[in-house]
Parts: structure tokens; C-alpha cells; sequence
């Protein structure tokens, strides 16, 4: 598909698609959405690049402030941890 | 198993069989996911819809959380079943009126899984008041055993991939149902939506998208998904939904303080209206409803009849109402079933008295 197949329906076509259409629909996503890297949970089993590990690891050093400031101390455990994990996978 | 085994069998949100909350209604975690390599549902034939939907009925049903679960095949249920499922919130209105949609039913309610919505899959968890964590628990569960037996669309940059960039990345929207009569009768309810929107969330009606808020109950959920984590997501969600409720409670008291005498009237033509009325519609059994929910909530009926309430808000919708006729009704037939339907139920409800603040 293409981005006029994209704009009549506003649904894309397939998991290619979005490779093929990226670089015209990042600024549609830089309006609705947060960012443009995803930063939640990934499949079982996947492993992230060195530089995804990066950026996840300072995002989660700075939602791990705003866990323990909101006293959100479940939230603040399991992001200690995973900050681990990060700085495990990064060295 | 059939749909009315569905609706007929008790639930959570139905027979308010867990932990409940005034103010909260329900909880609910909604996942958007897909398989790679096959065309997203809304560009796919019929025939790669229905290859799409028995890859993942054959992934779903030997978990042990779909242990009995009731599978439905949209295009095989009467209209009016159909429509039932959406007042259930079990099933949205997309999949209903879509081709090659099917849903499976966690026996207990709390999961359903949509296959062939907008997403092949759309995975909800749905808990009775406000448990927002425990929701999401149990669909972190599903989505590692479901990552574990299929292949998902997904990219190290852009997260899971949906067909609409709306939902893109963590693909979860996370939203709570909110009773807020309170804030709707003092007329703040607009300034409170306006608030929210400008911080990143949604606020739609007792059927989501498109729908308005009969009996002032308006669903609280995420709108971005992309750029954040879900826990950020969540922990954003959480300190509305309690703004939110604490503001619901202040505009009780204020309403309650202020009217005096005037908030036992209306209480009390709401209930006269339910318990009298030989034509009901829709919107006024709602709009009453909402009342006596709140006359329960603040002491001027006993609590434990907003249970029977929030079954009368659910029962008295119209394809519940047909379905329990068993043939299609035309408008003035459906409002005089709900009619003698809710004056029967509340029969034996006591006169609402002076509310009780504490």
C-alpha cells in the first residue's frame, strides 16, 4: 500500500506497511503520540539493540523518579529492577 | 454455549460479585496486537480473516485462562445477540458489524479477546470497581503467553504494530468507568472533561466511542501510546481516575449541603418515575437510574441495593430488553417491557430517605 491507500482508509495494510510509510507518517505521530520510540514491553524472547537498551534506561531512570515522588513504591521496585537489567545489558 | 448463556450467567460487573466502588464502576486494560505477515483485518480478504481467526483461537483456547470459554463467530449470531454483546462491553461495535469477527469469552467475563476488530487481536480485562493494577496483571499474563505462541507484529522502534497509528506501541488503553453525578448536576462535568483532555486523556460514554453518557457514566481512558512506558501510562491514569473521584465526592456534599430538601425531591421523583412509569425510554430509565445509584451511594437507600440498580442500568438497555421478550420490539413496546421490567424490581425497595453524610 501507499500513502493515499493509507489516507482513504487511516488504517495501514500490514506490519510492512508501517517500514514502507514511516518517514511520511512520523509526523502524524509526532502530533498524537508521545515520542516516536517505543518505550513499553516487547514479545517474550526479544532482545534490544544497544542503543534501545540506552534509551530505555534513561527513560526508565527518569519514571523511577516520578514513581518514588507520586509513592508509587510498587512501580519504583520493579523499575529499580529493570534499571538493573538495563545496565546489565549495556555493559 | 450461546450468548444468552452469557448474558444470563453471573459476573463481576453484573451481580457486583468482587470488591466494589461507588464511584468506579470498572477497571478495564484493552491490548491491540497483530500477526505478522498477515494483512491487518480492515485490507484483508475473507479468506485471510478466516485463516487469521483459527491461528489465534488455536493459540487462545488451550490457555488456562479460556478453560470453558464461550467462542463466538460474529457473523453466525442474530443482530440482536450481536448488539447484546456490545451492551456487555464484551464485544465493540466494529467486530459486531464487521466481516469474519469472532471473540472468545473467558468464563468468568473478566478476559475477552476480539479476533479480526481494527487489530486481528484485542485482548480486554475487565475487573468490577477500581483495580487497575490487578486488570493489568492478568493482561501482561495473556500477552506473554500470547507473544510466546504467535508471531506478533512488532518493532524494536515502534513497539507493537497496529493498524492505526492511535494505538501503535504498547497498543494498550487503559480506561476506567466513572458515575459522576455529582459533577454532571452541578454542570461541571465539561470543565473536568476539558481538564483531562489537555493532559492526554480521553473521556467518552457508557458505550465508548461515539456514545454519550447515559446516566452520567463517562469512560476515563489513555489516548497516547507511543513514547511511554506502561507503567507511565498507568500511573497517569491512576492519579486522574482518584482526582476524579475526589472531586465527585466534594460536588456530593456540595450538592447535598446546598439543596437540601431539593436533592431529596429529585431522588425521590426519580424513584416515583421508576417505580410508576408505564413507558420508560432508554435514556430516561438511565438518566433515573443514575439518581437511585446515587441515593444508594449516600445513605438515603440502603447500599446494598446498587447492585439491583447498576443490573437495572445494564438489563434495561435495548437489545437486553428484546432479548429477554424473545422477539424483536418496536420502540413503544421495548419502553413499556422496561417499564414493567424496573417496576417489578424495585417493588420492594424502600422509600428513599434523608441522605446520610459521613
Amino acid at each position: 500500500m501507499n500513502d493515499a491507500d493509507f489516507r482513504k482508509k487511516g488504517r495501514l495494510g500490514c506490519s510492512a506497511c508501517w517500514t514502507a510509510l514511516l518517514p511520511a507518517l512520523e509526523p502524524l505521530l509526532g502530533k498524537i503520540q508521545c515520542g516516536v520510540h517505543h518505550l513499553g514491553r516487547s514479545p517474550s524472547g526479544v532482545t534490544y539493540s544497544p542503543e534501545q537498551a540506552k534509551m530505555r534506561l534513561d527513560a526508565a531512570r527518569r519514571e523511577m523518579v516520578e514513581a518514588v515522588q507520586s509513592e508509587d513504591y510498587e512501580s519504583a521496585a520493579r523499575l529499580r529492577d529493570l534499571i538493573r537489567n538495563l545496565e546489565g545489558q549495556i555493559a | 454455549m450461546s450468548v444468552r448463556d452469557i448474558l444470563s450467567s453471573e459476573n463481576e460487573l453484573t451481580h457486583m460479585l468482587g470488591a466494589q466502588q461507588a464511584i468506579v464502576l470498572s477497571t478495564r486494560i484493552r491490548l491491540a496486537r497483530n500477526l505478522n505477515d498477515h494483512p491487518f483485518p480492515g485490507w484483508a480478504k475473507s479468506a485471510q480473516r478466516a485463516k487469521v481467526t483459527e491461528l489465534c483461537l488455536g493459540a487462545l483456547n488451550p490457555m488456562p485462562k479460556f478453560r470453558r470459554a464461550h467462542e463466538v463467530r460474529m457473523e453466525a449470531l442474530p443482530e440482536l445477540e450481536r448488539a447484546a454483546l456490545v451492551e456487555r462491553h464484551l464485544v465493540s461495535k466494529e467486530l459486531s458489524g464487521g466481516k469474519g469477527g469472532a471473540a472468545l469469552v473467558s468464563r468468568d467475563q473478566t478476559v475477552s479477546v476480539m479476533i479480526n476488530e481494527e487489530d486481528h487481536l484485542r485482548v480486554q480485562v475487565v475487573k468490577g470497581g477500581w483495580h487497575l493494577r490487578a486488570a493489568w496483571h492478568i493482561a501482561e499474563q495473556l500477552d506473554d503467553a500470547l507473544s510466546s505462541a504467535l508471531p506478533l507484529a512488532y518493532s524494536d522502534r515502534l513497539g507493537f504494530l497496529t493498524a492505526c497509528p492511535t494505538n501503535v506501541g504498547t497498543g494498550l488503553r487503559a480506561s476506567a468507568m466513572l458515575h459522576l453525578p455529582g459533577l454532571c448536576l452541578a454542570g461541571h462535568m465539561d470543565k473536568v472533561a476539558r481538564a483531562l483532555g489537555q493532559d492526554g486523556l480521553a473521556v467518552r460514554g457508557w458505550l465508548g466511542e461515539g456514545s454519550d453518557a447515559a446516566g452520567n457514566v463517562f469512560q476515563i481512558s489513555n489516548q497516547q501510546t507511543l513514547g511511554l512506558s506502561e507503567d507511565t501510562i498507568l500511573r497517569h491514569l491512576s492519579g486522574w481516575v482518584r482526582n476524579v473521584v475526589e472531586q465527585e465526592e466534594n460536588a456530593r456534599l456540595r450538592l447535598i449541603e446546598s439543596e437540601g430538601e431539593k436533592f431529596l425531591d429529585r431522588i425521590a421523583r426519580a424513584f416515583g418515575t421508576l417505580r410508576h412509569a408505564r413507558l420508560l425510554t432508554s435514556g430516561e430509565s438511565m438518566a433515573n437510574l443514575s439518581l437511585l445509584r446515587l441515593a444508594c451511594d449516600v445513605g438515603m437507600l440502603p447500599e446494598a441495593r446498587r447492585a439491583t440498580v447498576d443490573r437495572l442500568m445494564i438489563e434495561g438497555q435495548p437489545a437486553h430488553v428484546q432479548l429477554r421478550a424473545g422477539i424483536e420490539l418496536d420502540t413503544e413496546a421495548r419502553d413499556a417491557l422496561r417499564a414493567a421490567t424496573t417496576r417489578d424490581t424495585l417493588a420492594d425497595f424502600p422509600e428513599p430517605s434523608a441522605p446520610k453524610l459521613s
